[in-house]
């Protein structure tokens, strides 16, 4: 493996504080922590390291190195005794994953997890109000239910209500894959009632049950259905000033011009096609729509205004 | 002299110096540069270039006593080092594994070494169910280094310029938002980062006293704006009732014999408050005020018209 001077630099100036804060460490341990390869790193403690110090570079100018069996030994390293700095990027990333991990994962039992993240904030300036990560998980239990029973490999019994589709469902699902896209968790797997994998957003699952019934597919692991990849597309011509409505669709082609943006998205329902013609509004245009779809604006509007005559 | 030695020992001078030195003399206390001037120029502004990527804070400043100026570096001790948490290595274990769960874009092993290394790789293995979609800008690093150190972070933001005492970040469907005390407006302010104009600047530490802010209230996209707040009533058809409850404070809806939903809003946004009545088509209608029931009056006349 070859890893770039700089990169080393990074491992080092890591390593070392924490070399002397051990008194002494093992260099298979150090290998592994600081993903450094164990020639490397030995060639690279005493040929560089062994001679960096500040003028006049005399012995106590310098660190000292002392490598004796498989042990490793750092002192005089006055100026990397600590380690640098976590950047903001760092700590708000460390932060965010770990309140993320802590609302998803129960498995926190011995409270690491928790405890590591308040420490962290203690050392960094922050607090419990000044971070938050909010999740679309729905009802609390939604989501250790779905973990749990994935672990189980056993299905669980869902309703399900679709927006796009505006209905409610009862499914069978067999949960296997878990992420979070713009904010909202969701869970894929195979799905008995759609017979195919299928993918649901946690927080639109009404209400849940688990079932003894073990799963009756190997999981694909195809993330495919998220994308809707099997939906019609439409293109879409909209005045940039209503570009914010794009915000969260999985957009597939985009163009920009100066006052327009020519877009080209997955198409869930009419239903969904429609509302969103309505709310891009008068400067807007349906430049290439599914044939399967049609969207009569004219006969939305004059619906949508009968609810206006009183 | 190999580029890993040379780098280091330039750390070491720039932490270890007590005032601000020129590139020249860098140059003869490390060794090992170029003799050719400007190779040397070249392979120093690199060599900066590789600390400063690396996160080193590399202060420029007048060599005292030079006239004219002189440009002179050094590196702030404190600065460079952080205040180690003392995690304990079933704690960073833990947040080895929540950010293998869920991945987070900018979060390298790079912050993993600073912290001391994580031990085993077994531990690591990435759990049944990885989670992905939680993207860090530059933006959002800056203002968390804002909240915590208490600076007043300035940026454009809607065409005006913000004076923010940065209170707390927020992560909600997708997207960054600040909120704090702007001092422009005097008043509370809710930003999304994606949305700030340009660069974010901070002032200097300890500006001001941090008070509990409010997050945003993504859900009530109406809420986010800074127009004269309207009360207006919406009523949801039954049908889909089912957003309102679950999105919706119990407080802030009346729920009807038939199943619909009557909402109480308070509107600060209306271009955002029309988006969200008309997503429900025809199954939502304002019944109050009379002012934005002629906002989606109007608008529907527009659409109408404009359609072939």
């Amino acid at each position: 493996m070859k890893i770039a001077a700089k990169d080393r630099m990074a491992r080092l100036i890591a390593a070392i504080p924490w070399i002397v804060a051990q008194d002494g460490a093992s260099v298979d341990d150090i290998a592994e922590r600081f993903d450094y390869p164990r020639d490397l790193l030995l060639g690279d403690l005493q040929d560089v390291v062994f001679f960096v110090g500040v003028p006049p570079y005399t012995p106590d100018t310098l660190i000292e190195v002392t490598i004796d069996d498989d042990m490793v030994w750092i002192s005089y390293a006055d100026w990397f005794s600590r380690p640098m700095r976590l950047s903001g990027a760092e700590i708000l990333s460390l932060l965010a994953a770990g309140e993320t991990a802590l609302a998803f994962d129960t498995q926190d039992e011995a409270g690491a997890l928790a405890r590591g993240l308040t420490k962290l904030r203690l050392a960094t300036g922050s607090d419990a109000n000044t971070i938050d990560v909010q999740l679309g998980v729905g009802s609390t239990d939604t989501l250790p239910t779905l973990r749990s029973a994935a672990s189980a490999a056993t299905c669980v019994d869902i309703s399900y209500y679709s927006f796009g589709r505006d209905e409610h469902t009862e499914r069978r699902i067999e949960p296997v894959r878990f992420f979070m896209d713009e904010g909202n968790w969701y869970v894929g797997g195979y799905c008995h009632r759609a017979e195919a994998e299928r993918v649901f957003r946690v927080d639109r699952i009404d209400s849940i049950s688990k079932t003894d019934v073990a799963f009756s597919q190997e999981p694909t692991g195809s993330d495919e259905t998220f994308a809707m990849a099997d939906a019609p597309r439409a293109t879409l011509h909209l005045p940039v000033e209503r570009q914010r409505l794009l915000d969260g669709l999985p957009i597939d082609d985009r163009v920009d011009h100066e006052h327009h943006v020519v877009v080209t998205v997955p198409v869930a329902s009419q239903r969904w096609l429609t509302q969103m013609m309505v709310r891009l509004g008068p400067d807007a245009q349906l430049v290439d729509a599914p044939n399967t779809i049609s969207v009569d604006l004219a006969a939305t509007a004059k619906k949508i205004l009968e609810r206006y005559v009183n | 002299m190999s580029k890993l030695e040379r780098l280091l020992k330039l750390l070491a001078v720039l932490l270890d110096t007590e005032q601000p030195l020129a590139a020249e003399d860098l140059r003869r206390r490390i060794g090992g540069y170029p003799d050719n001037d400007a190779t040397f120029r070249r392979t120093f502004e690199r060599d900066k270039d590789d600390l400063r990527s690396m996160g080193v804070d590399i202060v420029v400043a007048a060599v005292p006593e030079t006239e004219p100026p002189l440009d002179g570096y050094i590196v702030n001790q404190d600065d460079y080092a952080g205040h180690d948490p003392g995690l304990e290595p079933d704690e960073l274990a833990a947040l080895h594994l929540a950010a293998a769960l869920v991945r987070v874009d900018t979060l390298g092993d790079d912050a993993f070494w600073k912290l001391g290394g994580t031990a085993s790789e077994a531990e690591t293995e990435t759990p049944s169910g990885t989670v992905t979609g939680i993207s860090i800008g530059e933006d959002a690093g800056v203002l968390h280094t804002a909240i915590a150190e208490r600076r007043v972070a300035s940026f454009q933001y809607g065409g005006v310029a913000r004076a923010l005492e940065p209170a707390r970040m927020s992560f909600t469907r997708g997207h960054w938002y600040v909120s704090g005390h702007d001092r422009a407006r005097n008043a509370e302010r809710v930003f999304r980062l994606d949305r700030i104009e340009g660069t974010v600047d901070l002032g200097p530490d300890d500006a001001y006293e941090r008070q509990p802010a409010r997050g945003p209230e993504v859900t009530r996209t109406w809420e986010l704006g800074d127009e004269d707040p309207i009360a207006a009533k919406v009523q949801i058809d039954a049908e889909v009732a089912l957003w309102a409850r679950i999105n919706l404070r119990p407080d802030e809806i009346d729920v009807l014999d038939d199943g619909s939903v009557i909402v109480h809003a308070n509107v600060t946004n209306t271009d955002a408050f029309r988006d969200w009545v008309l997503s429900f088509l025809d199954n939502a209608v304002v019944l109050e005020p009379p002012a934005l029931r002629n906002l989606i009056t109007d608008w529907l006349t527009q659409v109408s018209e404009a359609s072939p």
